[in-house]
């Protein structure tokens, strides 16, 4: 039996290794309860006084009110709060706070606990009082807060009308993340924590499609609404080559076109009746054809580059992609007087990525697709107008073929093979013409180009002309230049296709 | 000692929890730098083998951009000889014929730089450029060929293992060079 002192000993040794470790963890995790609310503002800090409410903690909205110099008022039950940027009206005992037309869900109800003492839970400084404010109010830790001034994110909206869909391209001088929210009547765009500061266009969309495209301060930094048209049917967003700028297409549903040409579609033959068989049983009916709709004698003529990509630009003067949507435009002009129409993939000062290039051309089902561009090599003398053709030759071409003779999808960027040869002959014939307006010899070259590469009908990648040449540059800088240019990029297109 | 038996027992477990701790500590840190060592190693190798001989002694030929050219297939490029440091490694020797096609001006800017070279076991090298070797080029179409092109030759000229190049942009892989030539294959 051991002596008294062993056990008083044991016992002291097992409150030290057991116990106090215990308390500190446990005062660790309640070392929130009934903690104020620190908010800091600039080097001062305030508190918010808390207080415990049937198990769940509270602050005081008074205290709120006061540190971030808003407006309060009271009227019985309920309460309005008003900030720079709007207003909210609470409820006492309701989780629901009002902000304009919506209303924001809070974890827990609002309490009223008597005339005058309102106190709100901590999500409402996060859900609900930043849609009011003209800082950002963050969160730095446990029930510590901090006011940020806004950075500011400008957004431009650009609006391209086309016959089929509408176009609207957000360009934001931030790297907002970029959010869209379909609803059933709009489609909400948001960007992130930044202050939105709007730039609408001054062209309208398509009313059909688009009803209405306004900046929604109903998001809580700002945003934009897109109210759906009644021929809206769906939208996509496409990826772009820069985190500051998000495309969204607006369709109109697959039949509604009807401002390209179009050839009438054959309708489906007459099914056979059944030949009875002498055995009694009948040939099983022929499937009908489908014939897929067409946009008619289109040729997509690409400008290249745009935006903020300029090219190639031996001066802040000297824009290629400033020269490639001039030269675009009179060629689409000059394709007017054919039996042929052009579409540009661009007419605006956009930088639509590569993939939405190449697959206006395949959506439009083009005769040919025309990608525009101008030269630039390190050396002075290149010079004169170069056509390239993509190729799959020179590098391993890692595409999977069946084999096994089943239709089978075809990878996106094997589309052109196919059409290869015709894009040579394509290509031969536009820069026998451009070298006669030029006065060069040059030769069509394969080069293997990310953009030609999907394309579902004869392309090219013309430059036309070296602005890194100083003659080039001269005659290139006149209309005159541009639209023989044009004259003769049509000409070899009408030999190609006639 | 009877009466202090508790005690010694629990002062024992005491200080073999405190002592396994420690040990796994000490595990963890020794595991730390041996990685940070191992990457050091890695450019001293690189750095010894660079300064083996006196002065660069390995004569290599460079394919080089023909100014003026603008078809891959018509002189595009011209035939020069280097020299470079001596060296049995051939990512080391890779590396070197890299960064004397990156001096050609002004096709590539003076940012231009080669951030990494792997070899594969079936003859494929990976060239890890610099975003300024592609996005400073001087030029269009032309640029990016001869800058990709004059790399592939180059490298394959000279390293027998080598049978095909394909390119990085900043570590990451890309649709093109600097916005036009397709990169998604190797290049020959």
């Amino acid at each position: 039996m051991a002596k008294p002192g062993t056990y008083r000993l044991a016992g002291a040794l097992f409150f030290l290794l057991a116990v106090i470790p215990l308390i500190i963890a446990y005062s660790a995790l309640n070392a929130n309860a009934d903690d104020d609310l620190q908010i800091w503002i600039g080097e001062k800090k305030s508190s918010v006084d808390s207080r415990s409410n049937q198990g769940k903690t509270y602050f005081e909205l008074r205290d709120l009110v006061e540190i971030l110099h808003l407006g309060f008022q009271e009227n019985e039950n309920e309460a309005t709060v008003s900030g720079p940027r709007g207003q909210l009206r609470l409820t006492g005992n309701r989780p629901l706070v009002r902000f304009k037309d919506e209303y924001i869900l809070l974890n827990q109800v609002v309490w009223r606990r008597k005339e005058k003492e309102w106190y709100v839970s901590e999500d409402f400084l996060q859900k609900a009082l930043p849609m009011i404010l003209s800082q950002k109010l963050e969160r730095q830790g446990t029930l510590s807060y901090r006011m940020f001034p806004f950075e500011q994110n400008r957004v431009q909206v650009e609006v391209t009308n086309f016959p089929d869909h509408v176009r609207l391209t957000f360009t934001q001088t931030q790297n907002a993340p970029i959010k869209i929210q379909e609803f059933q009547d709009s489609i909400r765009v948001g960007f992130g924590d930044y202050l939105v500061v709007p730039a609408l266009p001054n062209v309208k969309p398509d009313s059909r499609i688009v009803k209405g495209l306004q900046f929604d301060t109903t998001e809580i930094y700002g945003g934009f609404r897109i109210d759906k048209g009644q021929n809206y049917y769906n939208f996509r967003e496409y990826p772009s080559d820069r985190p500051t700028r998000k495309v969204v297409d607006l369709y109109a549903p697959p039949l509604a076109a009807h401002t390209v040409p179009e050839v009438t579609p054959q309708p489906p033959p007459e099914p056979t009746p059944p030949v009875p068989q002498p055995g009694g049983g009948t040939t099983p009916e022929p499937v009908p054809v489908y014939k897929p709709r067409q946009f008619g004698n289109l040729i997509t003529v690409d400008p290249g580059h745009g935006g903020e990509d300029y090219g190639v630009h031996p001066s802040q003067e000297d824009l290629e992609k400033n020269y490639t949507l001039r030269i675009a435009e009179r060629i689409e002009a000059r394709l007017r007087s054919t039996a042929y129409r052009g579409t540009l993939t661009r007419n605006q000062d956009t930088d639509p990525a590569a993939a939405q290039r190449s697959a206006m051309a395949n959506y439009y089902q083009s005769r040919c697709y025309l990608s525009i561009h101008l030269g630039g090599a390190p050396a002075k003398d290149a010079r004169g107008p170069v056509v390239y053709v993509h190729t799959y030759g020179g590098q391993e071409s890692e595409a999977h073929d069946s084999g096994s003779g089943e239709k089978s999808l075809t990878p996106w960027d094997m589309g052109q093979k196919p059409f290869a040869a015709q894009s040579r002959q394509l290509g031969t014939l536009i820069q026998a013409e451009l070298n006669s307006v030029f006065g060069t010899e040059n030769h069509v070259v394969e080069v293997p180009l990310a953009q030609l590469a999907p394309v579902t009908s004869p392309a090219v990648l013309i430059e036309a002309g070296f602005l890194t040449n100083s003659d080039d540059q001269g005659k290139l800088a006149t209309g005159e230049f541009q639209d023989r240019i044009a004259v003769a990029i049509v000409k070899a297109i009408q030999r190609f296709l006639d | 000692m009877r009466k202090y038996r508790s005690l010694i027992i629990a002062l024992i477990l005491l200080l073999a929890t405190g002592g396994i701790g420690y040990y796994l500590y000490r595990l963890e840190r020794q595991r730390q730098t041996e990685l940070t060592e191992s990457s050091h190693q890695n450019l001293n190798a690189e750095a010894s083998a660079l300064s083996k001989g006196a002065s660069p002694s390995l004569s290599v030929k460079l394919h080089l951009y023909n100014p003026g050219r603008v078809d891959p297939k018509s002189d595009f490029l011209y035939v020069q000889e280097r020299s470079i440091f001596e060296t049995d490694d051939k990512v080391l020797k890779a590396r070197q014929i890299v960064n004397e096609v990156l001096k050609s001006r002004p096709l590539f800017s003076d940012k231009a730089t080669l951030r990494q070279i792997y070899l594969l076991d079936d003859g494929t090298a990976i060239v890890d450029l610099s975003d300024q070797a592609a996005k400073e080029l001087t030029g269009g179409i032309t640029s990016e060929m001869a800058a990709v092109l004059s790399i592939t030759r180059s490298l394959r000229a000279n390293i027998q293992e080598i049978k095909q190049v394909r390119f990085l942009v900043g570590g990451q892989q890309t649709d093109t060079f600097a916005g036009h030539v397709s990169i998604q294959q190797p290049f020959r």
